[in-house]
């Protein structure tokens, strides 16, 4: 009777015939790797032939089809939408809101980026930030008798202590500045829109409610310039507001709006501009 | 909420519902070779591209194929936009060249890259002070077009895989994607291009325009190629903006027409193609509950959006005595980072239609909404952009969800879940596991990262507090739903943030179109089995509820504590003072 076969291997030879599997594994892994990349080589060639052959129809021959179009058609709104005064010098965009400081002008909403068209953007102060009320400027503290930062108001109470204002002032310092400007009663409730800064930095316009607030003074203001200016009044000025007050597009869509340097420029042309340069 | 949002909210969704209908038919035609309007002009194109890329057009690919193709096309249009975003200074066609303060550094040419190949399109930039006009041309407007196409063919091959029986074909990538490009991404981008110029979006190649005001003050307005990519951003599902403030500056949404017009364009095609989908499976109630279920969620956003932000901010009130109700002559409640002419009414469809529309257009700045109307974008958002959402991307992200809310009904009353003849087998439900867990690793592990490294902290130089958290978790949802839109205090302008929100887009992008794509290559495989009387029905009523449940309870269960911190301690922080 023969002894059955041996049913475990030497420990060596287990050894060996493992290690050609994990050999053989990996050369399978190997030439699997290898034949996958052979495959995708066309594939990354149709793709980069794909996307030039996509980017010059979308990114070349598209922008300048609907260049041409709008030149031909549209040629100023494609060209921004620019104002030009008498002389044709550019004075800003009927799009773009700017910034209007002069009594005898009616006033734009409060901007984050200052009216800088070469940029744009919103404060994007959250709702419970401290800087939404008050403003984003800080505090500085001085040495004794050294000059204070321009610009800079000092804090009462604090000694050689100055506020530095940002370039958000705050919803508060902005109502209280309205109010001051337009002689209204501090109880006066007013519009969110005017004391709040737009989305864009640039909102050209204002509610129809913000440009009513500022009729008299507007009217004050241009009453005191004299000349032509000084046959202005109220009710007249009301119908202006009224002709540039667009309403819903289509009845329904956004809101009643007035574009403030629209109505600044109807202003200048029935009376004269405040600052002489026509 | 005033009558006038009402009323436009309600139009908004009146349109949509029209729309549906002939475009979905449309959509049908275009990827399913039928004959159409466009094909005298368009045809002999698509035959010149083939040619052009070396295109079989007859082959059909598998969804291993399909993913790759996919795959290697993103690919090679990362490292495109790449090479032209670092070349910009170097290259011509630059008339802003003076304005471009913002060095194109590797971090971010790299982030700007896979954000616009992924139609995520997040910007870590200002556009008029960092891009060329040849950058915004031939690099975003193209990589808008392109990234929105390949969005669109995945969705469509994800249809075809539920359509299939007993084969493993979804069509060709390159045929969806050209069609997707010849038929409907350029003809409609050029008509509405040029409806936006129309109504004042800039088309030129001017430099920037020198003012004197009226004041007498400079004033320097940003130029550019505006129109071109204004539409298609949205389109596209992109919303990468031409300029910083996007949808929000009068040059890119000139009139609460354009507004209206825009946000249709985010949400028409994600719509149809749930009636696509319906056409395409033979099963048009399955294709119509989809829509509705995305309706009345959107509608439901809409409400809680709007009452939120008409409310306003009690602070604001109180420190500025300022009005919160609207009327006709003033817009009420909290006008903080909004524009006059688009109100409550019209920022907060904006909110709603680009959150839930993977679109990163705002028109307002969501980082000034109230705390509770901040929430409602983000939740769009985490809810997984699945009402509409994102295009071709949108159709799968609630198929997704339903199918997880089958499987547990399914388990619930001890039936085999099927939907619409497929059915959910282990290998399915693994690949919908997957799809729910990528998410809340995506933004919860680097919110958290970035909320313990100083690196992370850094970002928070406006807000702090529960409002930075929220920024935080912000940032990371919307660079994993490919969405894009910011809480923009968060300076995110780093190597930290380029880098980590790049590899959350990248899972977003990938993490979800593989899985679809692997689902739909198993759905198509299967024969279609009928209906019998044991089939739980997937076209009522019942299982919208099912659906809309399933999104909330793995939203609520997966988020809220990051939630509570974030947005619901804010809001009483704001109603406490």
């Amino acid at each position: 009777m023969t002894s059955p076969p041996p049913t475990a291997e030497p420990p060596h030879e287990q050894l060996v015939t493992s290690s050609r599997k994990w050999t053989d594994h990996l050369s399978t892994r190997v030439a699997w790797v290898a034949h996958e990349t052979r495959n995708l080589l066309p594939v990354a060639v149709r793709s980069l032939r794909m996307t030039l052959v996509l980017v010059v129809l979308s990114g070349i021959i598209f922008p300048l089809l609907v260049f041409a179009i709008g030149q031909a058609a549209f040629p100023a709104q494609a060209n921004g939408s620019l104002v030009t005064n008498t002389q044709g010098r550019v004075i800003g965009s009927s799009l773009i809101g700017q910034q209007f400081s002069q009594p005898a002008y009616f006033h734009g909403r409060p901007s984050a980026v200052g009216y800088n068209a070469a940029g744009s953007g919103s404060s994007a102060l959250g709702p419970t930030n401290p800087h939404l009320v008050s403003g984003n400027g800080s505090e500085v503290t001085v040495a004794r008798g050294a000059t204070p930062p321009p610009g800079a108001t000092p804090v009462p109470g604090k000694p050689n202590t100055y506020y530095v204002p940002g370039s958000y002032l705050g919803v508060r310092s902005y109502a209280n500045q309205f109010r001051k400007e337009n002689g209204l009663a501090c109880d006066t409730p007013l519009p969110s829109d005017i004391v709040t800064a737009s989305g864009s930095g640039l909102d050209p316009d204002i509610s129809v409610e913000a440009a009513y607030l500022q009729l008299n003074r507007v009217v004050a203001a241009r009453k005191a310039l004299g000349g032509q200016n000084a046959t202005i009044t109220v009710g007249r000025v009301m119908d202006l507001i009224d002709q540039h007050t667009t309403g819903r597009d289509l009845g329904f869509m956004g809101e009643p709006r007035v574009n403030v340097l629209d109505l600044n420029l109807a202003l200048d042309a029935l009376y004269r501009s405040p600052t002489g340069q026509k | 909420m005033s009558l006038a949002s009402m009323v436009q909210y309600a139009l908004f969704l009146v349109v949509v519902v029209l729309l549906v209908r002939p475009v979905g038919i449309y959509l049908l035609r275009v990827f399913t070779g039928q004959k159409t309007i466009l094909d005298r002009v368009v045809r002999p194109v698509e035959r010149l591209i083939y040619r052009l890329a070396g295109i079989d057009a007859e082959r059909q690919m598998n969804g291993k194929q399909y993913a790759i193709a996919f795959l290697l096309f993103s690919l090679v249009g990362t490292l495109l936009l790449y090479t032209i975003l670092r070349l910009q200074s170097t290259l011509p066609g630059a008339p802003n060249r003076a304005y471009l303060t913002t060095p194109m550094a590797p971090d971010l040419a790299f982030n700007t890259a896979v954000s616009f190949s992924t139609t995520t399109t997040w910007q870590a930039y200002a556009g008029e002070t960092t891009m060329g006009y040849l950058s915004q041309m031939v690099g975003l407007t193209a990589q808008n077009f392109l990234a929105g196409a390949a969005g669109l063919a995945v969705g469509v091959a994800f249809i075809r895989g539920f359509a299939g029986q007993r084969t493993d074909h979804l069509g060709s990538f390159w045929v969806d994607l050209v069609r997707a490009m010849l038929w409907v991404m350029l003809p409609v981008s050029l008509i509405g291009s040029v409806f936006l110029i129309w109504q004042g979006v800039p088309m030129n190649f001017q430099p920037y325009i020198h003012a004197t005001t009226l004041d007498g003050a400079p004033q320097i307005i940003a130029q550019g190629p505006v129109a071109a990519l204004a539409f298609i951003e949205e389109l596209g599902t992109n919303g990468g903006g031409f300029l910083n403030a996007n949808a929000a500056h009068p040059y890119q949404n000139p009139t609460p027409l354009t507004n209206f017009v825009e946000m249709l364009a985010i949400v028409v095609l994600p719509a149809a193609l749930t009636y696509t989908f319906g056409r395409m499976i033979n099963r048009q109630r399955e294709g119509w509950l989809l829509f509705w279920v995305m309706v009345v969620v959107f509608a439901g956003a809409l409400v809680l959006g709007g009452v939120a932000e008409q409310n306003g901010n009690p602070l604001v009130r109180n420190a500025a005595h300022v009005t919160h109700v609207a009327n006709d002559m003033q817009p009420g409640g909290n006008m903080e980072g909004k524009e006059a002419r688009f109100g409550i009414g019209g920022s907060v469809l904006g909110a709603v239609a680009t959150s839930n529309g993977a679109t990163g257009a705002t028109n307002s700045s969501h980082d000034s909404y109230t705390p509770l109307g901040g929430l409602v974008p983000l939740a769009n958002m985490l809810l997984g952009e699945m009402i509409f959402g994102g295009l071709g991307t949108g159709l799968y992200s609630i198929l997704f969800v339903a199918l997880l809310g089958l499987f547990i009904s399914g388990l619930m009353v001890g039936r085999t879940p099927e939907y619409v003849g497929k059915k959910l087998g282990e290998h399915e439900v693994k690949l919908i596991a997957v799809y729910t867990l990528i998410g809340p690793v995506c933004v919860l592990l680097p919110a958290a990262l970035a909320m313990v490294s100083s690196a992370g902290l850094a970002g928070l130089t406006t807000n702090n507090g529960p409002h930075g958290l929220t920024e935080v978790i912000y940032a990371y949802t919307s660079s994993f739903s490919n969405n894009g839109q910011t809480f923009a205090g968060l300076s995110a302008n780093s190597p930290f943030y380029n880098i980590s929100t790049v590899i959350v887009m990248l899972l977003g992008r990938f993490g979800l179109a593989l899985p679809a794509l692997a689902l739909a290559q198993r759905f198509a495989l299967q024969p279609k089995r009928e209906l019998t009387k044991g089939t739980l029905p997937t076209d009522t009523m019942l299982f919208g509820a099912v659906i809309i449940a399933t999104a909330l309870i793995v939203v609520a269960l997966t988020y809220l504590p990051a939630i509570a911190l974030g947005p619901i301690i804010e809001h009483l922080q704001m109603i406490g003072h």
